[in-house]
């Protein structure tokens, strides 16, 4: 909600949707920054007992799920300090002794979410407890618990944040401590082939959990977190240059078409958020024609799921489904969005050999600034590189601040203009029904 | 060649020459509209989503911000828990 409406409804995003932040940390902390429902029925927290395990695990769900998807697209803001405020309290409230040091759960999921917020927040601040904490819960899988070395290996919703938690600790210490990353080298290559022997059919689909000692499949429903495992197998081709792995992703992403009709997750909104968003990551970096269709075609039915009121399936997996149509939407726009923003406008943009060709139509008058995107992987988190990794936003055509651009509207002249007046907003006018046509280059 | 066939070339090359030249851009700028009407759809969608927030454009349902707690808004929508 807080990003629709920054994208699309920027009042209700200063003043909604703080008051609802404000309000949420004033009735839902229970133990320091860690929240619990409320119940506003009685005005009380909905359970009366304080269970850490279940504050810790509502907490990491919250700042992985919502706030940083958030602060990929917003940056420093009142939803990242309630980030890092919740965070701190996971940490200060770990209770599970290792050898590595206190880590604050047992499950693949709280631990990978845990794995893949604090690489970001590492890069984001340069605070060093972050990278202290990540290489602590790389150290206990890779060294003691790798994931594929039990019984029981979930590949979906919650197993899989572990995969792609380990895959960024291996690029945190691929860029920051190399002797770490040698000794991690050897261990998640033996998960990811492991994955890839036993964890998936043979068009690359991952089942929903295996047993990764025998092969056996224990839940042979396939993955709507597909993609979330690859951004594994991406990340760590990508830092060790590794085809078998690239043709892995690239594989699953050629046999897309093959699963246009599969009910993901059962059919509901959620399943095919996660499908699309994980494909469409992807395919950010490996575009694959087949694919991009695939991802056209099941957006198509994820949209209409949505009932006459707006609701979509009224649960949190709501949420889902709004970060997965804003990132469809800022594909189809390649981030450019417009503000004011109005039903009637069409606003849409297509990439070719580094020139950007946007159209833009309404049904009546429109006068307001088109925006375009940044590299928030380089301004926003500080990242070396954009690595792949689980509800981020992935960058179309950015525009770097200090650089010149090139901008014909029409058939006008083409004018130069520089990159931070693009990202603050080039100005236009659009005639009711009369296309407007823009080329930008740099 | 006789004049009726140059005269002939010439009349293709008319139809044709368009088809030829028609600018790559023209073909992007096609399906950047096409695109457009995509995201078009699913931003609809997203402002329908909330359009029970007070002051959400198209808002079925006005609630008062100011009379309630926002969170309550959530449960006043119908959201399950």
């Amino acid at each position: 909600m807080v990003l629709t409406c920054a994208i699309l409804e920027p009042e209700l995003y200063h003043t909604v949707m703080r008051d609802m932040l404000d309000t949420e940390i004033r009735l839902t902390n229970r133990v320091d920054n860690l929240p619990d429902d409320f119940d506003f029925a009685t005005q009380k927290f909905r359970l009366p007992d304080v269970d850490m395990n279940r504050l810790i695990f509502g907490g990491s769900e919250y700042v992985k799920d919502g706030l940083i998807p958030m602060t990929e697209w917003l940056g420093r803001s009142p939803w990242s300090d309630r980030m890092l405020g919740i965070n701190e309290s996971v940490w200060k409230h770990a209770q599970v002794d290792t050898p590595f040091g206190k880590i604050p759960s047992n499950s693949h999921e709280v631990n990978g979410e845990q794995l893949q917020v604090l690489c970001r927040l590492y890069w984001m601040t340069k605070d060093e407890r972050y990278k202290t904490w990540a290489f602590r819960l790389a150290d206990y899988y890779f060294q003691e618990h790798l994931p594929t070395e039990g019984d029981y290996l979930s590949l979906d919703d919650h197993g899989c944040e572990v995969i792609g938690g380990l895959a960024g600790a291996y690029f945190l210490a691929a860029h920051t401590d190399p002797e770490r990353k040698k000794k991690y080298h050897i261990p998640i290559h033996k998960m990811l082939d492991r994955i890839l022997e036993v964890g998936m059919n043979e068009d690359g689909f991952v089942y929903e959990a295996v047993n990764p000692q025998t092969g056996e499949i224990k839940r042979e429903a396939l993955s709507d977190n597909w993609g979330y495992d690859y951004n594994a197998f991406l990340n760590v081709a990508q830092i060790d240059n590794d085809e078998r792995y690239l043709d892995a992703v690239r594989n699953v992403l050629a046999n897309t078409p093959k699963y246009k009709d599969y009910k993901w997750e059962g059919g509901i909104a959620d399943g095919y958020a996660d499908a699309i968003e994980g494909g469409l990551n992807l395919l950010n970096r490996l575009p694959d024609d087949g694919a991009f269709e695939w991802v056209d075609y099941s957006t198509e039915i994820m949209l209409n799921i949505q009932r006459y009121d707006g609701i979509i399936e009224g649960w949190h997996g709501d949420g889902n489904y709004t970060r997965t149509a804003l990132m469809y939407a800022l594909w189809k726009t390649q981030g450019v969005y417009c503000k004011p923003w109005r039903a009637d406008l069409c606003l849409g943009a297509v990439e070719k050999d580094g020139v950007v060709y946007l159209a833009m139509n309404a049904d009546w008058n429109w006068s307001g600034t088109v925006i375009f995107d940044i590299p928030r992987h380089k301004e926003i988190l500080n990242l070396p590189f954009d690595y792949p990794r689980i509800n981020q936003f992935p960058e179309w055509f950015t525009v770097e601040a200090d650089a010149p651009y090139n901008v014909k509207v029409n058939d006008g002249e083409t004018v130069n203009i520089p990159g931070r007046k693009l990202r603050s907003g080039l100005p236009l006018t659009v005639e009711a029904k009369k296309p407007v046509f823009v080329e930008v280059w740099e | 060649m006789k004049p009726y066939s140059l005269f002939l070339f010439a009349f293709c090359l008319t139809l044709v020459a368009p088809a030829l030249y028609a600018a790559p851009a023209d073909t992007l700028f096609e399906k950047a509209l096409e695109n457009g009407a995509q995201a078009q759809k699913a931003f609809q969608c997203l402002c329908a989503q909330y359009a029970w927030v007070d002051g959400a454009p198209g808002s079925a349902i006005r609630l008062d911000s100011t009379q309630l707690d926002p969170l309550s808004l959530v449960e006043r929508a119908g959201f399950s828990r």
